[in-house]
């Protein structure tokens, strides 16, 4: 059976075709990029988790941040809950590692800026 | 809910243009005036949505209250703006006929101004010729124009605002969100609200398009309202040359579709005209916004309706006596001021006059106020002012140098007045009314973030607790997750 | 009054790269000024990844793509002004800012480089029918306050456009536990990247209303239902209207250059753009004052505003030494068939260095077709492409070897 897919690795959206029953053989990419992410998309999707966390004593509230890999896509509001008890304290750097290894990966949070 | 147990002489139950204006007017006397207004902030409903113009009197019919008042209450209105310090642009004004039936009621029209009592210098006809030179952007349609130089636009609301500030300057006092339950009179009138009872000596009813309903809290009123909708767009800043406010020929359903010029550069279109139920007064439909534009462009040539930066829709008290309803009933002191529909506006000075040195002076003795201010504290407006004086205001208070809204420049020492004076913001929109703050082509995209901030900061409450505009509306719903 | 060879208007992605590429080009005496609390720009908002592909070959998120260009900014000791608007351009360059700390000032240079970025297009520039309650926004006010201040605006939500910030504040607002009904696009296609409907409304299963539009909202005090309704040439066709009922309306209808001191300083728009008409050289019609990123054309990767800034950055040090020549006679670029607009509105081909870059929107869903750039009735280069819409910017790169084909005009149009 093949599935059709957009590519979602870079701005490009390269339009995918996956063929399930032919090891997902992947035709449509630009680049081999594009042929892993159809393949894993069927298989395994994941995502890049991004949001905000809490900090105090900072120019605001709230401070962005992100996973620093992708993360199965099941995971998402597992990862927004366990954001929810995050609490920084300024000043923190660009690239901080908030929370390591969440969910049992190797997938840290880490911050998105450095704030005063 | 337990009164505060005080006696007013006069209790005003709304703060539209009447009520404002005859808060003012009582504010000269030794009088206790208390003024109940059941929204958020005042002046809400008809005087926030609505043409905007003083007009001369050429238009009513003559004999009627608004022939009489119109007129009177036109040559009042540069006088209250210097004092109260309200925006005003004298404008002038014309009709313009588009065809021989047209020029006609041109000349009815001249008869009729004439009749108001406007002299031959404030009425007359111009030629084609004439209305090119004055209007470049006058449509091919146009032959002839009935000119009214003493037509003049303002801010209604700010008018509104700034006579409620100047009462209360003077020691009127005013309560919002308090609406009237109920109005009995055994030897004074008892006015039951929602925030308690209050007895007075004289009630009124300047309720705009509930005038009706109001009256019956307290008798069976004799005449009927009922609200006539009507539909505007707003123009950005100086995109398109108007010089004078362009009236349509009018027809029986009212003035019809004006092109007015605004103090700022601004154009305002409309309105439509149409009977509605109460509570569809501020509904904008596509059938009114297309029959405002299928008619501006008889008057109008090229109208750069892309250049749009709002519409708004608004209701009028239409009394089925055709005329204002200005009445004391049955000499009880309960005065109604209801059926204020065009020129309502125009005509608020002169009836609150009237109302106070006619009718309320038959209840209560007017005895002049010795430490009566007629004027407001100055509005610092810096869009208005040089750099250096600007400057000068920076050195002392450094809030008028951190500019809030881009679009319209006004800084943040504006915004923040305009929550403390008398009759002060407490909403988004109450600071775009009395700053216009918010009112320019990005809509608030840019500033609303740091008005909510900043109200947030001089009322004490939390950000999330800011309303946009009514009771209930706020804009902050909820803090995100985790917090 | 103290003079700067360049004044920059706006510390966002273009002013900053413009900022550091003059700088590098040998001109320090530099003025960068910014009315916000700290530079950046919009970046600081844009909380989710998808930046800096090109010019990082990494994917970043908006806040670290701004930050590295701001520590490098930091780093050179470029001079900037914070909490300052700009309130004017004089005749003579100078320019009018305000703050707390000097009130107005003037300041004067030889060089302007506009790169004030865009604002979004309102509900009230659409006339949308129905009452104006609370919780009608634009998705970047939304996003404003929800990722820099904590905020969410509604919990039940329908988003009117399908630009690219309307399907991340789709997303975003899900995952702040918002219930997000739909997005409805007036045209038949979405205006954001494709990758974006991916991660945005299919992740999430928010569905998306091709050809339609909202056509009344409902709710006094606060926004209570929202009516969408089909649409056929941009009229709602009646009868096909369904009701949804929401506390939030975000708009996300379109990206307006930010370009009001231009105007006032005489500087002429481009009717299509709305941001200044520019040459090769990014200079507008006012000798001295270039223009790059959104304030000049709506981008939609932060990397090609990144890049243009450069290329502006260059000019503008070629025009501080006098190398720019000037002419009454450029060539102008004329968008044909199938395109909105190109930039560069017009080229003087003297100061080509080595190679055009042209960039250009088409006006609607291309497959399969060719590009054909051509002068008069010379056909200067062909360039098939698969894929083409409105809402990706379009690149063509002439050589200096194309070029000297070029007569009077420059076209472009597309072709089956």
């Amino acid at each position: 059976m093949k599935k059709e897919l957009i590519c979602i690795v870079c701005p490009m959206g390269c339009h995918l075709e996956v063929d399930i029953d032919n090891d997902y053989a992947v035709t449509g990419n630009q680049c081999k990029r594009g042929e892993v992410y159809g393949k894993k998309e069927l298989t395994n999707p994941t995502r890049t988790i991004t949001s905000t966390v809490r900090i105090k004593g900072g120019i605001y509230n709230r401070i962005p941040v992100k996973t620093d890999k992708e993360i199965s896509k099941k995971s998402i509001f597992e990862v927004m809950k366990l954001l929810e008890g995050v609490e920084l304290i300024a000043p923190v750097k660009v690239g901080d590692v908030v929370l390591e290894n969440i969910l049992d990966t190797d997938v840290n949070i880490v911050t998105t800026r450095s704030m005063k | 809910m337990l009164g505060d147990g005080k006696m007013y002489d006069v209790i005003i139950i709304g703060t539209g243009i009447s009520g404002a204006t005859i808060s003012r007017e009582l504010a000269r006397y030794n009088l206790k005036v208390l003024i109940l207004e059941k929204e958020f902030d005042v002046a809400t409903e008809t005087t926030m949505a609505n043409s905007a113009i003083v007009h001369s009197g050429h238009d009513p019919l003559p004999g009627t209250l608004k022939a009489k008042f119109n007129v009177l209450g036109n040559r009042m209105y540069k006088r209250m703006s210097d004092e109260l310090d309200i925006p005003y642009l004298p404008c002038g004004g014309m009709v313009v006929a588009t065809s021989k039936e047209e020029e006609i009621v041109l000349d009815e029209l001249l008869q009729r101004a004439l009749t108001n009592g406007l002299t031959k210098d404030e009425a007359y006809l111009i030629s084609r010729e004439e209305i090119s030179k004055k209007e470049p952007n006058i449509s091919e349609f146009v032959t002839k124009a009935l000119y009214l130089p003493t037509t003049a636009v303002t801010f209604p609301w700010e008018v509104a605002i700034a006579n409620i500030e100047n009462a209360m300057d003077n020691g009127a006092e005013l309560k919002l969100e308090t609406e009237v339950t109920d109005i009995n009179k055994d030897e004074y009138f008892s006015v039951s609200t929602n925030q308690g009872t209050f007895e007075s000596k004289v009630v009124i009813n300047a309720t705009g398009i509930h005038g009706e309903k109001v009256s019956k809290l307290f008798y069976k009123p004799e005449y009927k309202i009922t609200p006539r909708r009507g539909e505007y767009f707003v123009l950005d800043k100086n995109c398109f040359e108007i010089n004078n406010v362009i009236y349509p020929c009018p027809s029986d359903k009212g003035k019809g579709v004006v092109i007015t010029p605004q103090y700022h550069g601004n154009i305002l279109i409309g309105p439509t005209s149409e009977f509605v139920a109460t509570n569809q007064v501020g509904k904008t439909t596509i059938s009114g916004l297309d029959y405002v534009k299928k008619y501006a462009i008889k008057s109008v040539k090229n109208i750069p309706f892309h250049k749009v930066i709002r519409s708004f829709a608004g209701g009028r008290a239409s009394s089925n006596t055709h005329d204002f309803v200005i009445q004391d009933v049955n000499k009880t002191g309960f005065i109604n001021v209801t059926g204020i529909e065009s020129p309502g506006l125009s005509a608020a000075p002169a009836i609150a006059k009237y109302v106070v040195e006619q009718l309320v002076s038959n209840h209560l003795g007017l005895i002049n106020k010795p430490s009566y201010k007629s004027s407001r504290r100055k509005v610092i407006r810096t869009n208005e002012m040089t750099n250096d004086e600007i400057n000068e205001l920076v050195k002392e208070n450094p809030l008028y140098g951190k500019l809030i809204c881009r679009c319209e420049r006004i800084t943040e020492g504006e915004v923040i007045d305009s929550i403390h004076r008398n009759c002060g913001a407490r909403s988004v929109t109450g600071v775009k009314n009395r700053t216009r703050a918010g009112a320019g082509r990005c809509q608030g995209g840019f500033c609303q973030p740091e008005i909510i901030r900043i109200l947030a900061r001089e009322l004490k409450i939390d950000q999330m607790k800011v309303n946009y505009s009514k009771t209930g509306s706020y804009i902050l719903k909820s803090r995100t997750k985790g917090e | 009054m103290r003079e700067y060879d360049v004044i920059i208007i706006g510390g966002g992605s273009a002013g900053l790269s413009a900022a550091i590429e003059i700088y590098k080009e040998g001109f320090t005496n530099i003025l960068l000024i910014e009315r916000d609390i700290e530079l950046g720009g919009i970046l600081l908002q844009c909380i989710h990844n998808g930046f800096g592909l090109k010019v990082f070959k990494e994917e970043l998120t908006g806040p670290e793509y701004a930050e590295k260009f701001v520590d490098e900014l930091m780093d050179l000791g470029i001079e900037y002004k914070l909490d300052s608007v700009v309130t004017k351009i004089n005749s003579d360059n100078s320019i009018e800012y305000v703050n707390t700390k000097d009130g107005f000032a003037n300041v004067k240079a030889k060089a302007l480089v506009l790169t004030m970025g865009c604002y979004e297009r309102n509900a009230g520039a659409i006339s949308i029918p129905g009452t104006r309650p609370a919780g009608v926004l634009t998705a970047g006010q939304a996003q404003k306050y929800l990722n820099i201040d904590g905020y969410l605006v509604g919990k039940k939500v329908f988003i009117l456009g399908s630009g690219d910030i309307g399907l991340i504040m789709a997303r975003r607002m899900t995952l702040e536990g918002a219930e997000v009904l739909g997005v409805a696009e007036i045209l038949p296609y979405s205006g954001g990247l494709n990758r974006n409907i991916v991660q945005c409304l299919k992740d999430f299963d928010i569905p998306l209303y091709l050809n339609h539009t909202v056509t009344d909202i409902i709710g006094d005090v606060n926004l209570e239902k929202i009516i969408l309704s089909k649409v056929e040439n941009f009229k709602p066709i009646p009868g096909t209207e369904v009701e949804f009922e929401v506390d939030t309306l975000l708009l996300s209808i379109g990206l307006i250059p930010e370009n009001e001191i231009s105007e006032n300083a005489g500087i002429i728009l481009d009717r299509k753009t709305k941001g200044p008409i520019v040459d090769e050289s990014y200079q507008t019609t006012k000798a001295g004052v270039f223009a790059c990123g959104n304030a000049l054309h709506v981008h939609d990767l932060v990397d090609f505003v990144t890049e243009e800034s450069r290329r502006a950055g260059r000019s503008v040090g070629r025009y501080l030494k006098n190398e720019l020549k000037s002419s009454n006679d450029n060539i102008q670029l004329l968008p044909s068939d199938g395109i909105s607009y190109i930039v560069p509105q017009n080229i003087n081909l003297n100061n080509i260095e080595n190679k055009l870059e042209l960039f250009m929107r088409v006006t609607a869903e291309y497959k399969n077709v060719t590009l054909v750039v051509y002068s008069e009735e010379t056909e200067i280069k062909r360039i098939k492409k698969r894929h083409m819409a409105p809402a990706e910017m379009e690149k063509v790169i002439l050589t200096k070897d194309d070029l000297s084909k070029v007569n009077k005009t420059l076209s472009i149009k597309v072709v089956a």
